[in-house]
């Protein structure tokens, strides 16, 4: 296959470049946006685009080489025909991406840490931050295709598959209605998790076996469940009849849950549909019919119920019933009806009184109290104020905001609406990270929708408030997540924060009063206003108001999200709703608040989610994820995976978080390659605490937190990475496989190591060669006897 | 107006006033790298935290704005370890030497890459003066030396050592010749006298080194001849009579008085030295069994040459393992006003040891004639290269002149043209006034705490006045705002992100393109060697 890109600058077509200034403007603060569509045209950035560039526009070559180089998305080289994109989010770690990615390397022939493409051209390989699919782990992305559950094993499958699919694009629009009575809906989630998960070819099926059979169904596309362990899910909803949910779904599948659920319509097609159920009976395999029954699960059964029950759903609100951008379903759903009486009854002054006494807090993290900011932007002295949504959810770990933008996008435009009414401002902007491109998509066609209908724009809902809502998409910069920082990003520079005070509320985007709040924050707004601050209030701790929305994943049997309301302990979170570890093994401990959260043991799992809680169990609320850690997970590899996050993530500016992080993680990583020496906790623990009092912004603030948690309440780890030894048998340079006399000498270990550590000796006990062994765990794997052992420590 | 506190004192300052500017408005001086005067602050070096009553973080003082009751402590143990911490870190990921490894391994300290330099720029009477006022015998060490400094040099690393021990004999001997050869000045008559035991190496040495700092100095010296183990222990082949007794003139012309045929503890009297002269130096040397000692062929101690140890019992001084013993800062034996220097303290070792014993014991009886206490020395920094990278190497060689080492050990003026040309030139051009250094040595910064990956070695030599060393750079933005400030076309950028941040031109512009305008001012304010005035440019020529 030939590459498709060229380098020859000469050959580069600069008249698209023209066309890009002529749709994103000249100002500098559309760099960001002409860039992306640059890389969108040429796979990479060319140099002679970037100069053609500072031509047409007023960016200087400075400005733009400052900003190219800032931002993860951007590349500088040609690339292979496909990208493939291997997701290093906490729960993709913990699942063992790692161990993938070498196996994906060795497979394309990558041998040193620069080369990414392989040498025909065909994929290049780029490690990201977070893809935000974190209960199908380890995940990667190969252009627009998700693949989940990958083990090193699985490469060369996914890679032969990748390559053999037709690209069948699903348009994710709904089905057509069909004249005449319906007989019901069929509902499919189809967020971004569920389509790794392959429902999109589901609702395909489904859509095929509707207009085989001539049923009149609806088929709708509904937003996330949350139950993310059971994708895809279908849910079955025959007019005048119990609905029935199907979980685990396989397009195969689907055709017989159609027909069995829905008769076909017409005589002949329903003999036929009989007569071959008939004859299906008679060969003893399972029918279609039994194969459909079993996928079903009652919503009253045990794991449905245990997972859904202690929810309260407040952002979520009417989660898996309505189609994301279906603006009459949202408005039957008393959607806008909140914004509504904050522009005809209540003032602003009522609205904040109102935030107050719900007392909800800024849901990205820091939990500030959101009343309190919206009167601080209120009074703040400006000419042209402006509301901020921060969707640049970017901890690993966590996809609670790419649910909540997919699913209610109204929702959240109304929040935002709320907000801007209540502060005064007449321009909005979504800032949503450009690896979530659907939840992108779906608020643009939300926006337009809104616009239509007049409930953005110069008079929305007919008052005399006018509010213009812009999209601007990240560049892949995780510290953008923090507000100086997202201003910075959005008015065109390098994603630098700078110190606090003076706080964005009073000198923000373009040095006016600027709001900013997290997704899920705005996702509260409009339920607070419908059921008044009090019922919000009425839930959760006296200082932690409301409910949470949380992304449960790691070694959890149901991962998934969930809304609850504050208070609940991470005990019941975990073994209630979670249904407790996939091995069964208890669990070790819950990772909160991703990289600047810290680690709770199970020794503290009755610590109830709350601000200050966490906060005195040496964690932070952050922005929801929780991966469930167990006996097969080492603290110090945490530590040092979340370092590595942040490190790899920090702007620069300031020293102690630029260097002082990198000589934190250095020691971690020499206690995890066996070679710590004895001052090195001492060393580690005295810069920690420099770095978190030293540092410009809460990133390099938070980002010794899983460091102290974990050397607080798992020091005998790190103790025992000094002496040598890895407890939980992770850290490669501190294990060994060994065969032990169980084998039977069948050689599948041999054949299917990746890198000819093991003879194959036919009937004999094989072994493993412990110099050429890189811990893949492969031999492990596909052993039938359990014959191969995980050894750590001297002797 | 805002009224505050710091360092317990009242201070009123107008609203929107930063700490550090309100420290300064009552004399408190707070340090800063990245802080450009009269602009926005940068908040990126973070030297400048101070303590703000009821934060459990430090703030820095440059963008912390003065509120009203705020108490402010600017010196407070943990803010003093945070700005050591703060400058060790910069130290850490700093690619660059102080002080060019042949400084550092000379024992003499002798500052090679500014005496090279001068005679690359054909400046030979400043190069004698470095070198005299460096070795004080400078010819006399260019033939017998084995060259330590040549050992470090890190032109190795590409072919050979600079010959440097070449280079400086060629510029001493060269001066010699003159007519009017170079005497380092001398400083005001202090009146007060020294007298000195032993005309070797290190008496020799301390002599003219008394003499600069304006001591009046006697050298006693038991042999007829003068020189030491210099004179007696070397065939004329090794070290040519005339450049010896052409050095020692210069002592002479200096007003350093010697005394020849006066044996310590024979018809010289410790005592009576001890009575007429305000400090003594004991020099004495040491013997080999039946002849003085080759100063460059023995220089493993007990190997043959040994102290005259009755000679030492009988005058009262103590020893330790290697000789004399004294205190190692102010070559201080245990009788007051008696110092001792060179293989007397240390058993037999190079002659340049002794040279550099020789000064120090100087230094220390200066303090000792003035009657003041010899000042704790000072805490060095020296950010060292360290060991280099094969990309490292490649840069140093595509700037270096690519001529082979001179293998004459004679060198015509010609030659040491070429072999001056083949230093690399390691010093920083900022060594004397680099603000990193500086504050590093004010809070007694560790350089080499805290290893770990560092950013490597570049040099950007393309502009006519500056040079640009990327390993150096410590982010401080000073340069981009100034080029900004000035609507350089291109101008500076930060490239990428984290710690792989660095600064360069845009689209990877040299920096010749990158700066006009803004060029010297940039290296005047870069606190660092980053960005610095290449030697030429610094004197104005």
């Amino acid at each position: 296959m030939s590459r498709t890109v060229s380098t020859s600058p000469a050959t580069i077509d600069l008249t698209a470049v023209e066309r890009m200034v002529r749709a994103a403007g000249t100002g500098r603060d559309a760099v960001i946006p002409i860039l992306q569509a640059i890389q969108a045209e040429y796979r990479y950035l060319p140099e002679a685009a970037l100069r053609r560039v500072c031509e047409l526009t007023e960016i200087t070559p400075a400005q733009i080489s400052g900003v190219a180089t800032f931002y993860n998305q951007f590349r500088h080289a040609p690339v292979g025909e496909h990208i493939i994109r291997v997701c290093h989010g906490t729960a993709c770690h913990v699942a063992g991406v790692p161990l993938v990615t070498d196996a994906l390397r060795r497979h394309l022939g990558l041998k040193t840490e620069a080369e990414d493409t392989d040498r025909e051209g065909r994929f290049t390989v780029e490690k990201v931050p977070c893809l935000g699919c974190c209960t199908l782990a380890p995940v990667l992305q190969i252009d627009d295709v998700t693949y989940g559950h990958l083990t090193p094993q699985s490469v060369p499958e996914v890679l032969e598959d990748f390559l053999r699919r037709t690209k069948a694009t699903a348009s994710l629009g709904n089905a057509v209605g069909f004249k005449g009575p319906e007989l019901g809906e069929i509902r499919i989630g189809l967020g971004s998790c569920c389509q790794a998960q392959g429902s999109a070819s589901v609702r395909e099926a489904i859509s095929a076996t509707l207009a085989e059979s001539g049923a009149a169904v609806v088929v709708k596309r509904v937003g996330c469940v949350g139950m993310c362990h059971q994708t895809p899910l279908v849910e079955v909803r025959p007019a005048g009849g119990e609905p029935q949910m199907f979980a685990k779904v396989k397009a195969a599948d689907a055709r017989e849950i159609v027909l069995s659920q829905f008769r076909p319509r017409g005589i002949v097609r329903r003999i036929g549909y009989e007569v071959r159920s008939f004859i299906e009976s008679f060969t003893g395999e399972e029918s279609g019919r039994e194969r459909a029954a079993s996928l079903a699960i009652n919503a009253r059964e045990d794991p449905v119920c245990a997972f859904l029950g202690p929810q309260q759903h407040v952002a979520t609100e009417y989660g898996g019933q309505i189609d994301p951008t279906n603006l009459d379903e949202y408005l039957r759903h008393d959607g806008f009806k909140a914004l509504e009486r904050c522009l005809g009854e209540w003032d602003e002054e009522k609205i904040i009184a109102e935030m107050h006494t719900a007392g909800l807090r800024g849901r990205g993290g820091a939990g500030f109290p959101t009343g309190v900011k919206w009167a601080t932007v209120r009074v703040a002295a400006g000419e042209r104020k402006f509301a901020i949504c921060n969707g640049d959810e970017g901890d690993p770990g966590a996809f609670m905001d790419r649910m909540i933008l997919e699913s209610f996008p109204y929702r959240v435009i109304e929040g935002l609406a709320i907000a801007a009414r209540a502060v005064g401002a007449h321009e909005a902007v979504f800032y949503i990270r450009e690896e979530y491109p659907l939840a992108t998509e779906r608020i643009a066609e939300a926006i337009a929708k809104c616009e239509e209908r007049g409930i953005l724009g110069p008079h929305i809902l007919g008052h005399d408030f006018s509010l213009r809502v812009t999209l601007k998409k990240g560049a892949g910069a995780f510290v953008c997540g923090e507000e100086t920082a997202l201003v910075a990003s959005v008015e065109g520079r390098r994603g630098m924060p700078r110190l606090r005070p003076p706080y964005p509320a009073e000198l923000g985007l373009w040095g006016q009063p600027t709001l900013v709040n997290n997704v899920e924050t705005y996702a509260c707004v409009p339920w607070i206003i419908r059921h008044g601050g009090a019922a919000f209030a009425a839930m959760g701790t006296p200082t932690s108001r409301g409910t949470k929305v949380f992304a449960l994943a790691g070694r959890v049997k149901r991962g998934g999200l969930i809304e609850v309301p504050m208070g609940v302990t991470l005990r019941r979170i975990v073994e209630e709703i979670g249904g407790g570890t996939k091995s069964g093994r208890p669990f070790k401990a819950v990772q909160v608040g991703g990289p600047s959260g810290g680690c709770i043991p199970a020794s503290l799992a009755d610590t109830p989610v709350d601000y200050e809680e966490l906060a005195r169990a040496g964690s932070i609320m952050g922005s929801g994820g929780l991966v469930v850690l167990d006996e097969g997970d080492c603290m110090v590899d945490i530590a040092r995976y979340f370092l590595s996050f942040t490190q790899d993530q920090s702007c620069g500016k300031c020293t102690f978080c630029r260097i002082g992080t990198k000589r934190m993680l250095e020691i971690l990583e020499r206690l995890c390659a066996g070679q710590g020496r004895a001052a090195d906790l001492a060393a580690l623990e005295n810069l920690a605490d420099r770095v978190r009092r030293t540092s410009l912004c809460g990133l390099g603030r938070t980002a010794p937190n899983p460091v102290l948690s974990t050397l607080r309440h798992f020091r005998a780890e790190y103790e025992a990475h000094l002496a040598g030894r890895c407890p939980a048998k992770r850290c490669p340079a501190l294990i060994r496989y060994r065969i032990n006399d169980k084998c039977i000498g069948c050689t599948r270990c041999a054949q299917r190591c990746p890198v000819e550590a093991i003879a194959p000796r036919p009937y004999e006990q094989h072994e493993v060669d412990a110099a050429k062994c890189v811990r893949c765990g492969t031999c492990k794997a596909v052993c039938p006897v359990d014959a191969v052992e995980v050894e750590t420590g001297h002797g | 107006m805002v009224k505050l506190t710091i360092d317990n004192r009242p201070v009123e300052a107008a609203a929107g006033t930063t700490i550090l500017a309100a420290a300064a408005q009552v004399g408190i001086r707070i340090p800063t790298l990245c802080h450009l005067a009269a602009r926005e602050p940068e908040t990126s070096c973070y030297v400048c935290v101070v303590q703000i009553e009821g934060r459990r973080e430090l703030s820095p003082a440059c963008a912390t704005r003065v509120t009203a009751g705020m108490v402010v402590e600017t010196q407070t143990e943990d803010v003093r370890r945070a700005r050591q911490t703060a400058l060790e870190l910069l130290l850490s990921d700093h690619a660059g030497d102080c002080v060019g490894p042949c400084t550092l391994g000379c024992p003499a300290h002798l500052e090679i890459a500014d005496f090279i330099a001068a005679l690359r720029g054909g400046d030979g009477r400043s190069a004698a003066g470095l070198v005299v006022r460096g070795l004080a015998l400078p010819a006399t060490l260019g033939h017998i030396c084995p060259g330590f400094c040549e050992g470090a040099c890190r032109r190795k690393a590409l072919d050979e050592a600079v010959a440097i021990r070449e280079l400086h004999r060629y510029v001493a001997e060269t001066d010699l010749e003159l007519t009017a050869p170079y005497d380092p000045p001398c400083a005001a008559a202090t009146g007060r006298r020294a007298a000195v035991v032993g005309a070797g190496p290190a008496g020799l040495a301390a002599a003219l080194h008394l003499r600069q700092l304006g001591h009046e100095c006697t050298v006693f010296e038991a042999q007829k001849e003068l020189g030491g183990a210099l004179r007696t222990g070397l065939p004329e082949w090794r070290l040519p009579r005339k450049i010896l007794d052409g050095e020692i003139e210069r002592l002479r012309r200096l007003g350093v008085k010697f005394q020849t045929g006066e044996k310590l503890g024979e018809n010289l009297s410790l005592d009576r030295l001890r009575a007429e002269y305000g400090a003594v130096l004991l020099a004495l040397g040491t013997q080999k069994a039946g002849g003085p000692a080759d100063p460059r062929a023995e220089h493993v101690a007990g190997s043959g040459a040994a102290l005259d140890l009755a000679l030492v019992k009988s005058l009262g001084l103590e020893t330790g393992p290697r000789g004399v013993k004294v205190e190692r800062e102010a070559m201080a034996t245990n009788l007051p006003g008696v110092f001792a220097a060179g293989n007397l303290v240390s058993g037999a070792q190079y002659a340049v040891h002794a040279v550099a014993g020789g000064r120090r014991a100087a230094v220390a009886m200066d303090a000792h004639l003035r009657g003041q206490a010899l000042g704790h020395r000072p805490h060095e920094v020296h950010s060292l290269l360290g060991h280099l990278k094969e990309s490292e190497v490649a840069r140093l060689r595509a700037f270096a002149d690519p001529a082979q080492r001179e293998a004459a050990e004679d060198l015509t003026a010609a030659q040491a043209a070429v072999e001056a040309r083949r230093c690399l030139d390691c010093d920083c051009r900022k060594r004397d006034n680099c603000c990193l250094r500086k504050l590093g040595e004010e809070y007694g910064a560790a350089a080499a705490r805290y290893r770990g990956e560092r950013r490597e070695f570049e040099r950007d030599a393309t502009h006519p006045e500056v040079i640009y060393e990327a390993g150096k750079c410590i982010q401080c933005g000073i340069c981009l705002r100034l080029a900004e400030e000035v609507r350089e076309p291109l101008g500076l950028t930060f490239i990428g992100r984290g710690f792989r941040v660095r600064v360069a031109g845009p689209f990877a512009a040299h920096l010749a393109d990158a700066l006009h305008e803004a060029a010297r001012r940039a290296a005047e304010s870069c606190p660092t060697g980053a960005l610095a005035l290449r030697r030429g440019a610094r004197d104005g020529t």
